[in-house]
């Protein structure tokens, strides 16, 4: 669903597998763009909508004006909610995050809520190259991941051994999500849609124990052992 | 009782198991044992050309298969060692010319008559590996001590657990000591630490293989080259004898050491 104006997509709402996108256009006025918002026909949101909304106003600032506007012009009349408040822009990111608005990419917390009661898969063997585990919830490995093996989970993925291999984890959502390994020797490593792969023999955790979590879309790496120190990637 | 099935595979091409079959068949032959070593990679036979039995061949087990001529007649004794025969393939077809189903059909139609069935497995991990796997019951994977090598062992291995072959034991093949000293190579723990297999048989590099191989006549044959004794070693060890592993160290600085005789002109 798109709504035109001069030409140009003011208001753009992408469906995903959380619900919808609203994408803002970055230069129109505050007025005209509750407007357009306010004109996007109430079936867009029946379908697709799943648990709520993303509003992306990509580098446009937020001011808390206009979220008060959306808030109460949009959102509340409609009975939507709102997932993430995703803007570029530092001042507005503070300004959001300080009245307790969900910042940065989508809060997927509803389902890796659900996805705790299904109890985490448990693997009693190492994974060879080309063995692939794929589970909608919390992955425990007890051996090594060798390379050339995956996990690809929903939820955490733990590795009781040798993280060699791929593991994606937070495929149903990042909040809470962490990737633990005995001994950390991946070439690549994937946290929702998070991709890195600048690791290599020089890291300082290579081969160490750790804990990686993702915070304000960051990889933190941290001491299994809980150490205080912490380093972002 | 029967023979017992042994698929010699890898996974990685180049790394020695058409060699491997070949010098573990002429030791088992040797230690007495009835061998029949069988090409299982279809359209790119080699097994006969490193035994030097390839002008004997007439027919090939694609024509056991398909009816065109008996066991017996496909099989080429192998007449420099008692008990030695070669089971050639085809060189004119392909892979899917066998099903899974008409190679284990056709390993126990052997079984009866031998001691040992060493099945040369292909490269890869498609239909032709599977049909060589299909009839074995215990596998030897050979590696070499490069990263792809091992990495590609590490995968044929988890396919081997789940088809169910036991015991799967492992040969790294073109070691060489020297390099793994100086940090250059993987070293044979770095490599058990990955593939967690037993390992069976360490062939040093040894340029007498490649000679061997281009002469068709296999190391076991006589030879007292380190990779023969290897080779010999391995053979004893699939036979359950306790062997003491070859000291590489020391064979490597004595090949340094003739080197530089030969350079000055001592011999």
């Amino acid at each position: 669903m798109q709504q035109e104006s001069s030409g140009r997509a003011s208001v753009q709402l992408k469906g995903t597998n959380f619900g919808l996108r609203v994408i803002f256009s970055e230069d129109l006025d505050d007025d005209v763009l509750i407007e357009e918002f306010k004109a996007v026909p109430e079936q867009a949101y029946a379908l697709p909508v799943g648990r709520g909304l993303v509003l992306d106003f990509r580098s446009r600032p937020c001011s808390g004006e206009l979220a008060g506007r959306i808030l109460s012009g949009v959102i509340w009349p409609r009975g939507l909610d709102v997932l993430a408040w995703i803007t570029s822009d530092a001042e507005s990111r503070a300004r959001l995050a300080q009245a307790g608005f969900k910042i940065g990419e989508p809060g997927h917390a509803h389902a890796h809520e659900n996805l705790a009661d299904a109890g985490p898969l448990i693997v009693n063997n190492s994974l060879r190259s080309g063995q692939r585990k794929e589970y909608s919830g919390d992955v425990v490995l007890v051996g090594h991941l060798n390379n050339g093996a995956e996990i690809f989970a929903g939820g955490s993925v733990s590795v009781l051994g040798k993280l060699k291999g791929l593991v994606h984890a937070g495929r149903g959502g990042t909040e809470g999500i962490y990737v633990m390994a005995a001994s950390f020797e991946p070439q690549q490593l994937r946290v929702g849609d998070k991709l890195c792969n600048q690791f290599d023999t020089s890291m300082r955790w290579w081969k160490k124990p750790v804990i990686i979590t993702l915070e304000d879309d960051n990889l933190f790496f941290r001491n299994w052992k809980a150490e205080p120190k912490s380093e972002m990637l | 009782m029967g023979a017992r099935v042994i698929v010699i595979t890898s996974g990685k091409g180049g790394v020695g198991k058409t060699t491997s079959t070949a010098n573990i068949a002429v030791a088992l032959a040797r230690k007495g044992k009835k061998v029949v070593a069988v090409d299982t990679d279809i359209g790119l036979r080699n097994l006969d050309v490193i035994m030097g039995l390839e002008s004997r061949i007439v027919y090939n087990f694609i024509d056991v298969i398909e009816g065109n001529c008996k066991l017996s007649q496909a099989l080429v004794r192998d007449k420099r060692v008692d008990s030695l025969y070669l089971l050639p393939t085809a060189q004119t077809r392909t892979k899917d010319a066998v099903s899974p189903n008409q190679m284990k059909e056709l390993c126990e139609q052997l079984r009866p008559d031998y001691d040992f069935v060493l099945l040369d497995c292909p490269a890869g991990i498609e239909g032709g590996f599977k049909n060589a796997a299909e009839g074995a019951d215990e596998a030897l994977v050979i590696t070499t001590p490069e990263i792809p090598a091992v990495r590609d062992a590490d995968r044929i291995i988890g396919m081997l657990e789940s088809m169910g072959k036991s015991p799967i034991r492992l040969i790294i093949n073109r070691f060489r000591a020297l390099m793994v000293k100086n940090n250059d190579m993987l070293s044979q723990d770095d490599i058990l630490d990955v593939l967690a297999i037993k390992l069976l048989g360490l062939i040093p590099e040894d340029d007498s293989v490649i000679k061997s191989g281009n002469r068709g006549e296999p190391l076991t044959f006589g030879q007292d080259s380190p990779a023969a004794q290897e080779f010999a070693n391995i053979a004893a060890r699939l036979l359950g004898e306790s062997v003491p592993w070859l000291n590489l160290d020391a064979y490597e600085s004595r090949g340094i050491l003739a080197g530089i005789k030969k350079i000055f002109g001592f011999y």
